[in-house]
């Protein structure tokens, strides 16, 4: 048996532990900063009266960071990272001895990383997920090695996923030599254009009313105080309160520049069994998929992107957005429905006929399945305005009125759903629509489909209707897909398909055929 | 299709648990309108709460009946098929092969009446087959064991072709 080659993370991992618990404890420390700022300011006093105590605190801080680094430090030099057997093992042996063992058939994902810090000392962060639910909603393994060493792992690993590869745009050199040189060869490569319209499209409704209200607030906060002077905290609660709606200003205008920023120079191309995905400016991420371990895609329309016609495509795969700042896994960026067209067909044919799927509205039935909750709802809505009242200084006029807009939002809702949701079940694929104001359409084939739970209300049962839920392979977001009401008489075939997928079946995966 | 029904036991089980259950929730509901709402003399609150214990009492009472007769489940070689509720029906298909994991577990109310639930785990999430008799769950798990075996068995000789 051959010796396998182990290897240890990039010391570099080290100061970059370290720094993500500085900036832990960085945050740690504004944050009850702003809390406490009036009291600091009052102790400061005494603070500069007792220096001793000053000095041990600092030291005692000191000596928790070398403990801190001493133990980062063990860590990666007993960590060994190494491949045998068709197995990718990282062994640490600290004193809480740990091997993690992966079957390199399992992994789904494999995608590098890069952030300012590694670009700067030239380091890669090499993410590897495995087909596993307990680790759908997280990265099962990070490796940090020199840009060109991850490079070069990552295509060890894709040629043991994959042993039998025969394409022959392949060649001799490995599945790595696929991926495209420049920018220009890849099949997707979103301009400047692209990223803008991408990022408008992709606007939150409620980061814009949070930034809104910021703006109103702090002007009018600004206002009061130019007009009647400081009043309570004096002026440092006046700046600690400034600094609050600064915070929540910025955190909302960032979910908006989020959209720009962090799909630039987005790259996607399909290389034989895989895809592979670059973006990034601050942060530089790489994804390889293979085919085989895509769960699902997903077709999302924003209000404003279903009112121009756009789309979006992203897919369900264990391993894409397990980072909260990542939550959506983008294949390709919103653009009109012909162009998307053509981008999928070139990236992944498989699921091209989402976008020509002949969604079914749901039975018009459903609306007496509607009907109570929505009685209970009004009813509910009405009754407060009588209760209210008697808890709280408002009037039972405001109350009618705020009642009646919630009846009257809660139909336009119910509406938008009846003319939005539905299904389509074709041979091979299951074809999902969800949404009110927006579009979110996702199809799977019935072979990723790991089981179905179908719900029926006694109204649904006399209406001879059903609606329910399909769970996949995924992370705990994109795990269950709501099924909108469907007759009775499809329950059927459903269950036929997902039982017996492959029977008659056109599917075609390109690595089965091979 | 035959479906299987539960046994006698299981309505036992399911009164028990479920008065259990009730007595706990109008404890809680008493303790509020004895410390809150008596004392506030808050009329709406104790009619709400009133309307609220009388439902529990139905529940209680109806929800075992039906929730035992509506309960049917089958099981062959190519999948779990599950019924279940009281108003609100539900029905889980599970196709054996997605099976990863079974797990057959007892609660304390559940050792007194003598049954168990077999809990099958695919990739994406649980399904229960609830209060069934301890010796049917045996045979059950062990049968879906085998069946786990053999299709682990299968895929092992499929992926040792290719790879």
């Amino acid at each position: 048996m051959e010796t396998p080659i182990k290897f240890r993370n990039h010391i570099s991992i080290v100061p970059e532990r370290m720094g993500r618990m500085l900036v832990f404890l960085a945050a740690l420390f504004f944050g009850s900063l702003v809390q406490n700022l009036p009291d600091l300011l009052e102790e400061a006093r005494s603070l500069s009266e007792d220096r001793n105590t000053f000095l041990l605190t600092l030291g005692g801080i000191l000596l928790l960071f070398l403990c801190f680094l001493g133990y980062q430090l063990l860590i990666w030099a007993k960590t060994w990272i190494y491949v045998s057997e068709g197995t990718l093992v990282i062994e640490r042996r600290t004193l809480n001895r740990k091997v993690h063992t992966i079957a390199v058939r399992n992994i789904s994902n494999i995608n590098t990383e890069q952030n300012l810090f590694e670009m700067l000392i030239g380091t890669s962060k090499l993410k590897l997920d495995t087909n596993s639910l307990s680790t759908a909603d997280k990265t099962d393994v990070r490796i940090v090695l020199k840009t060109s060493d991850a490079e070069a792992f990552r295509s060890y690993l894709l040629s043991l996923l994959h042993p039998d590869q025969t394409d022959p745009a392949e060649g001799e050199h490995g599945p790595e030599h696929l991926r495209p040189a420049g920018p220009d060869t890849y099949d997707i490569h979103a301009g400047l254009t692209d990223i803008c319209a991408h990022g408008i499209f992709s606007i939150s409704l409620l980061s814009v009313l949070v930034l809104a209200g910021c703006v109103l607030g702090t002007i009018g906060a600004i206002s009061d105080t130019v007009q009647t002077g400081f009043s309570g905290n004096g002026p440092v609660g006046f700046l600690v309160s400034l600094l609050l709606v600064l915070g929540i200003f910025f955190s909302a205008l960032w979910d908006i520049l989020r959209g720009f920023i962090q799909y630039y120079d987005f790259r996607a191309t399909r290389a034989g069994d895989r895809i592979l995905i670059q973006y990034g400016l601050l942060k530089k991420s790489s994804y390889t998929i293979p085919v085989d371990k895509i769960q699902a895609l997903k077709l999302n329309q924003s209000p404003l992107a279903r009112l121009t016609g756009r789309y979006m495509a992203e897919i369900i795969n264990v391993g894409m957005g397990d980072e909260a700042s990542e939550r959506n896994s983008f294949l390709v960026l919103y653009c009109k429905k012909d162009i998307l067209r053509k981008r999928l067909l070139k990236l992944l044919p498989e699921f091209s006929g989402a976008l020509d799927a002949d969604i079914s509205r749901q039975p018009r039935c459903v609306w007496s399945v509607w009907l109570i909750p929505a009685l209970l709802f009004a009813a509910a809505a009405f009754a407060s305005c009588r209760i209210l009242p008697l808890f709280l200084p408002v009037r039972t006029l405001f109350c009618v009125v705020a009642a009646a807009a919630a009846v009257l939002f809660m139909l336009l809702l119910l509406i938008l759903r009846y003319y939005t949701a539905g299904t389509d079940l074709q041979k091979d694929y299951i074809v999902l629509c969800n949404g009110y104001f927006g579009r979110h359409l996702m199809m799977t084939a019935y072979r990723h489909i790991q089981y179905i739970q179908l719900e029926q209300s006694p109204p649904a049962k006399w209406g001879h209707i059903s609606k329910g839920t399909l769970y996949l392979l995924a992370s705990s977001g994109n795990q269950a897909q709501n099924i909108p009401f469907f007759s009775e008489k499809k329950i059927s075939f459903l269950r036929e398909r997902l039982l017996h997928p492959e029977a008659s079946s056109g599917y075609t995966n390109p690595i089965e055929k091979k | 299709m035959n479906y299987e029904k539960l046994s006698r036991q299981a309505l036992k089980c399911m009164y028990v648990a479920t008065a259990a259950g009730s007595i706990l929730t109008l404890a809680i509901l008493g303790a509020v309108n004895y410390f809150i709402f008596f004392p506030k003399d808050l009329d709406i609150a104790k009619s709400a709460s009133l309307a609220a214990a009388l439902l529990i009492l139905i529940n209680m009472l109806v929800s075992p009946y039906f929730r035992y007769h509506r309960y049917r489940y089958r099981i062959d070689k190519e999948s779990i098929d599950i019924h279940e509720g009281y108003l609100f029906t539900k029905r889980n298909i599970v196709p054996i092969e997605r099976l990863h994991k079974l797990q057959t577990t007892k609660g304390p109310i559940d050792q007194f009446f003598g049954v168990s639930t077999v809990v099958v785990t695919t990739a994406g999430g649980d399904v229960a087959i609830r209060l069934l008799d301890e010796k049917k769950a045996e045979e059950i798990a062990d049968s879906l064991r085998h069946r786990i075996n053999q299709i682990v068995t299968e895929q092992r000789s499929d992926y040792g072709n290719t790879y």
